[in-house]
């Protein structure tokens, strides 16, 4: 089946009544929750990932599609509108976007992020589409060594490029490492760091951690700094619409944004701090008036916010097609996968067409959907983030304790929960990235299994690593990548 | 506590924390006895990998914090009471979940975090912490089939005056 009808097919699947309402109410709920202070895409996910359990697994991930993306749309207002970005890809809107807030130009600022996560969204779609597929005839080429290779990293640039501190971010990585070891070893069936609790032989759950160290240690940590904190909501005033400056100003950050994030997002180690910055620099330079960029300039949002969500699509195509997350959100996505018994990758597009198009194809759906719920709505989403403070995070435990409750029904999982929620309070104290953590609890135990099957095949030779070119080129570029930038640092000092 | 965490001490406690960990996890695997397997490579090698990387980063953490005592910037101010008081009215939830069931134990926790964060009007909390574990209870255990303690209290205490769960 070529490409082509292959999406048709999943537009099938996606356009049912049932489905398109699945959709709508991931969107709505992703919005909903997304535009919540402190909540970024990750958690959004992972609150909302009990809510399908009992779903069949195609409908359950067209509504986690309009989960993803109505959460990166929730999050970009929260930026404008309160400068609390939910997650780190927002902070670059949160400076020109709040900006303009308090300068009465919330409005224009919500909807340069709106019809631009809308085009982007489109386009990195489309992109997705077609890249999708050939990474899986790419990942067919691939070895156990060259997967694990591939895995490391991922792990290096979700590690050494997020944070300023590489022992913290290192820190947190190693952290979530061990936490995936924990539970029977599959292949010799040993228990591993149980601790000789039965629950803990299935392992740690991924929901647990990223709700834990999300939602447990934000609130805390909101708790401890809110005497401290003042916010201001700045309600959106004038005109509602874009005038034709605006948009004259938006359409080419609108494209360039897109061209940065949805390649840098596909790529195995992307994630999308890196095409914001990079969007952000690019408008900067391109400007005519560069002096505007911090004081509100509105190219400043375009760019950045398309080239978010078009990192958003991006990550999706190495998570497909070769199982490999690269962002916390994607985790949890994978997480979710794993909770229906599929596992992303090569073999995912042949198994389960229907699921996989159906996913894509609500993608569209779900953007188109996210464009005119944004636009007429955005006054709705203001009033969302009015909720008082103490009903807010009081209402954001209970929820996780929900979540963590209805994984398994027992008690275990919220200890556990209430365990990681301190930790990840001590990590937002010290300034230690959490989304290390996420990653390399997920990863880590796909990475070893990899490890393992290559020693096997080499029949315990470890230069198995070294001698084959792909897996030698992707840990050079891991290597290169934790080491250029401090022979910079080095170089740069006095 | 107040002298625990004074700057230089408390730079210290990510860095320790990992050290502990890393030495635990290679305790664990070294003290575990060998598992004949026709793998290559058996269930240690990955856990002792990682256990010496969190052992080596903490060391390198302490460093750094030991390298910058004395010339740190103060912590930034945190309203640790506040943290404090709303991490064991979580914890109470927790342990009263089974017993008091999600309504009530839910409710209380709802009350007492709203409290930490300042909220006075104790009332309205407990009645919005009521209304929200009803629905939340109404939807997933009616709706989407999944469970959320009754609470063995409230089970007698419903089954006394005739009702079935």
């Amino acid at each position: 089946m070529d490409t082509f009808s292959a999406l048709m097919h999943g537009f099938s699947v996606a356009t049912t009544i049932g489905n398109l309402g699945w959709c709508l109410l991931g969107v709505v709920l992703g919005t909903a929750i997304g535009v919540l202070p402190g909540i970024g895409p990750a958690l959004t996910v992972a609150l909302l990932l009990p809510v399908t359990y009992g779903m069949e697994p195609a409908s359950a991930f067209i509504m986690f599609a309009g989960i993803y993306y109505g959460a990166m749309y929730g999050g970009s207002t929260t930026s404008i509108l309160l400068n609390t970005p939910g997650e780190s890809a927002s902070i670059v809107t949160a400076l020109d976007g709040h900006a303009m807030a308090r300068q009465g130009r919330g409005a224009q600022a919500l909807a340069t992020a709106a019809i631009g996560s809308f085009v982007a969204g489109t386009i990195a779609t489309a992109a997705l589409t077609f890249v999708a597929p050939l990474m899986v005839k790419l990942a067919l080429l691939f070895g156990p060594a060259d997967y694990f290779a591939l895995m490391v990293l991922a792990l290096t640039t979700v590690t050494a490029v997020l944070g300023d501190s590489l022992s913290r971010g290192l820190a947190s990585l190693l952290f979530g490492l061990a936490l995936g070891l924990v539970g029977i070893d599959l292949q010799t069936g040993q228990a591993r760091f149980t601790l000789g609790i039965p629950e803990l032989l299935d392992g740690i759950d991924v929901v647990v951690v990223a709700v834990g160290l999300f939602a447990v240690g934000e609130t805390l940590y909101t708790l401890a700094r809110h005497r401290y904190e003042n916010e201001e909501i700045y309600a959106l005033k004038g005109s509602k619409w874009m005038d034709r400056e605006d948009w004259r100003r938006s359409w080419r950050p609108w494209l360039r944004g897109t061209a940065l994030g949805f390649p840098i997002g596909a790529l195995p180690a992307g994630g999308s701090e890196i095409p914001t910055f990079l969007s952000y620099l690019t408008e900067k330079r391109l400007s005519k008036n560069p002096e505007e960029f911090g004081k509100g300039a509105i190219e400043a949002v375009a760019g950045p916010e398309a080239a978010n969500n078009a990192s958003a699509a991006g990550v999706l195509a190495p998570l497909l097609a070769l199982g490999l997350p690269t962002s916390a959100t994607a985790a949890i996505m994978l997480a979710a996968f794993q909770q229906y018994g599929i596992q992303p990758g090569p073999t995912l597009f042949d198994k389960q067409p229907e699921l996989v198009w159906g996913l894509i194809a609500s993608l569209y759906i779900g953007n188109l959907m996210l464009l005119v719920l944004n636009l007429p709505l955005a006054g709705v989403w203001v009033k969302v983030l009015a909720v008082p403070r103490p009903w807010l995070y009081a209402g954001i435990l209970l929820f996780a304790t929900m979540g963590a409750y209805t994984l398994n029904n027992n008690i275990t999982d919220v200890v556990l929960l209430w365990i990681i929620g301190i930790i990840g309070f001590g990590m937002r104290c010290y300034d230690i990235p959490i989304a290390p953590c996420i990653v390399g609890l997920i990863l880590g135990p796909l990475a070893e299994q990899q490890f393992r099957r290559a020693l096997t095949i080499s029949q315990g030779d470890a230069t198995v690593f070294f001698t084959q070119p792909l897996s030698l080129s992707l840990l050079m570029i891991a290597a290169a990548l934790v080491v250029l930038p401090m022979i910079l640092r080095q170089r740069s000092k006095p | 506590m107040k002298r625990l965490l004074r700057p230089h001490n408390a730079e210290l406690v990510p860095g320790v924390f990992c050290l502990g960990l890393g030495a635990y996890m290679l305790l664990d695997v070294w003290s575990k006895p060998g598992i004949a397997t026709k793998a290559a490579v058996g269930p240690g090698l990955f856990p002792a990998i990682i256990g010496a990387g969190l052992a080596a980063v903490g060391a390198k953490l302490c460093h750094e914090a030991w390298r910058r005592r004395g010339q740190l910037e103060p912590f930034r101010e945190l309203d640790l009471r506040a943290a404090f008081q709303g991490a064991i009215a979580f914890l109470v939830m927790i342990l009263t979940l089974e017993w008091l069931g999600w309504v009530i134990a839910g409710s209380l926790m709802y009350a007492t975090v709203a409290h930490a964060f300042g909220e006075r009007r104790i009332g309205r909390s407990l009645a919005l912490g009521l209304a929200l574990t009803v629905v939340t209870w109404g939807l997933f255990d009616r709706v989407l089939d999944l469970a959320l303690p009754v609470g063995t209290v409230v089970e007698q205490v419903l089954t006394h005056f005739g009702y079935e769960i």
